[in-house]
């Protein structure tokens, strides 16, 4: 289980996360939403212990995060598959090394066997016979299923996605959805997932987490969250620009209707780089 | 952000807090020397590519270096009437200063911005994080193989500096200016003792050592996009030509006074 305990950070004066806390249930997917530039990856990021936070403590397993010393921070994120929101792929290893790269760090398997899971992965992300070829060659969506195959290769107990389906069409942002669902019911294993999808949110989520302007507005199984009553998230989820949520105001207030509020409301999103 | 910093601090406090993160830098990459698994592959590829990437430009210049420093002993011992004294002041000159210099400095600018372009990039894309949440040890698979990697191929760089500059010094004393070969090749051997060597040598992995962690450190600690690569890597040459001309005048007084 991980779970977050009043989790504060910032970077500099700008306050990220405002004492978050939450649990997050193992063996099931939370979905992570909100706004762009709250603070989703920032989540993911304090999770698997990259970015520490200001204060506040998360806990992975009984394994407090953000005080391990390196050599079991390590240990401990080895139960964790990672898809960061633009990959990060080694570039100066071809797609097979790549996916292929945490088996030889942590198994004694033979090359054989790697290569035949490193093609098993690729292909159950649509990406069969493409070993040979660099990440400087592969289209965005090629490169995001590329990690996605990557962090699922060791079948690890905590699958984090950010964003898995973000630059993919939506044929193959349904057959990932799918990959979802079927891993989660053929390993148990834990999800958390961030995605702007509602769609897919809806489809495959048993958790939903909303996060705005700092703060983890709401928190719980996927029907509660999408009964309540609370004007962020009906906004979110009927994809409108009027409403708390704004983005941008000036463009917004010209196409406003009458009966929209909050305007100035919502934090300026692109005032920061 | 930097500027912020000097303008709060001062200069001084800004060098101080700088020395102080690249002293803890250093000291991570010494702690993580016992961590459970040490790359050997990775410190033999490094090894090849400091080595190979400095030779083809350190031995060229290594060449000029001789035929200059042949030259410049000539025209100065000429005024006592004791040019064939030059063979002496090339040997001195060379194993204990030039050498290790030409070679500190070559293989900065070849292999230690490589390495802080190629480090500074995969933390600018994520790919330092992506290592880390693998549960792969960033400073054991990259830092340490290419620290190791300068200290021991860095004292063969300076010996092949050394052998170069002084065979071009010996062409040009023999060719050019004239000078009697076999004495010019006695004063060579009876001015410098194996000793000298290793004390060339010595210095030559203390320069490999601090282009590497600088070089490291640099890239590691970069950040912002194409422009932190770019200031990462000038950072990087800055600070560790820098560093390789002071110590060398700690070495020298430690080793030679
Ligand atoms: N290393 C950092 N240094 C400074 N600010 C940062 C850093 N990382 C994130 N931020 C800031 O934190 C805020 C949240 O960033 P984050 O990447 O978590 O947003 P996000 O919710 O993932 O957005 P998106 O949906 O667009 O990916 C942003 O305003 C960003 O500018
Ligand atoms: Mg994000």
């Amino acid at each position: 289980m991980i779970e977050f305990r009043h989790v504060y950070k910032s970077f500099g004066d700008l306050v990220v996360l405002d004492d978050v806390s939450c649990e997050i249930p193992e063996g099931k997917i939370t979905m992570i939403i909100g706004p762009s530039g709250t603070g989703k990856s920032v989540f993911i990021k304090l999770m698997v212990g990259i970015v520490k936070p200001d204060s506040g403590d998360v806990i992975v397993d009984g394994h407090v995060i953000s005080s391990l010393p390196t050599h079991e921070l390590y240990e401990v994120r080895k139960k964790f598959g990672v898809l960061f929101q633009d990959g990060a792929l080694f570039d100066s290893m071809s797609v097979g090394e790549n996916v292929a790269f945490p088996l030889r760090e942590h198994t004694r398997l033979s090359n054989a066997e790697i290569s035949r899971i490193v093609s098993d992965k690729l292909t159950s992300v649509g990406m069969p016979n493409s070993e040979c070829r660099l990440p400087s060659e592969l289209s965005g969506g090629m490169k995001k299923r590329a990690a996605l195959a990557r962090a699922i290769v060791m079948e690890p107990d905590i699958v984090v996605f950010d964003e898995p389906s973000s630059a993919l069409d939506p044929v193959t942002a349904d057959s990932i959805d799918n990959l979802i669902l079927e891993m989660q019911q053929r390993l148990q294993c834990t999800f958390v997932v961030v995605s702007h999808d509602i769609e897919s949110t809806f489809k495959i989520a048993d958790y939903i987490g909303m996060l705005w302007q700092g703060k983890l507005i709401a928190f719980g199984e996927k029907d509660k969250i999408m009964n309540m009553n609370n004007d962020v998230l009906r906004q979110f989820f009927s994809r409108r620009a009027q409403g708390p949520i704004q983005i941008v105001p000036p463009i917004c207030k010209d196409l406003d209707e009458a009966g929209s509020r909050g305007a100035g409301n919502g934090r300026d999103v692109s005032s920061k780089k | 952000m930097e500027v912020v910093n000097v303008q709060v601090l001062g200069l001084f406090g800004y060098l101080f807090a700088e020395v102080g993160r690249y002293a803890y830098f250093v000291a991570e990459t010494f702690r993580n020397l016992f961590y459970k698994k040490f790359y050997f592959l990775n410190l033999i590829d490094e090894m090849n590519t400091i080595g190979s990437r400095s030779l083809l430009v350190l031995a060229p210049v290594s060449v000029f270096v001789g035929m200059n420093l042949c030259v410049e002993g000539f025209i100065f011992f000429k005024k006592f009437g004791a040019q064939n004294l030059v063979g002496m002041f090339v040997a001195v000159a060379n194993i204990r200063e030039l050498s290790p210099l030409i070679a500190g400095l070559i293989t900065g600018a070849k292999a230690g911005t490589q390495m802080a372009a190629r480090i500074a990039t995969m933390r600018i894309t994520q790919q330092v994080d992506a290592m880390e949440v693998i549960g792969v040890n960033p400073y054991a698979y990259m830092i340490i193989p290419r620290v190791i990697g300068a200290i021991l191929v860095m004292p063969f760089l300076v010996v092949v500096a050394y052998f170069v500059s002084t065979l071009s010094a010996y062409l040009v004393a023999v060719y050019q200016l004239g000078l009697n070969g076999d004495a010019f090749m006695n004063l060579v051997f009876a001015n410098i003792t194996m000793q000298d060597m290793y004390k060339g040598m010595i210095k030559g992995a203390v320069f490999g050592g601090i282009i590497a962690t600088v070089s490291c450190y640099s890239g590691y600690t970069a950040s912002g996009g194409a422009r932190g690569v770019g200031a990462a890597t000038n950072l990087a040459v800055v600070r560790m030509s820098t560093a390789v001309v002071f110590f060398n005048i700690f070495l020298t007084e430690w080793m030679f006074m």
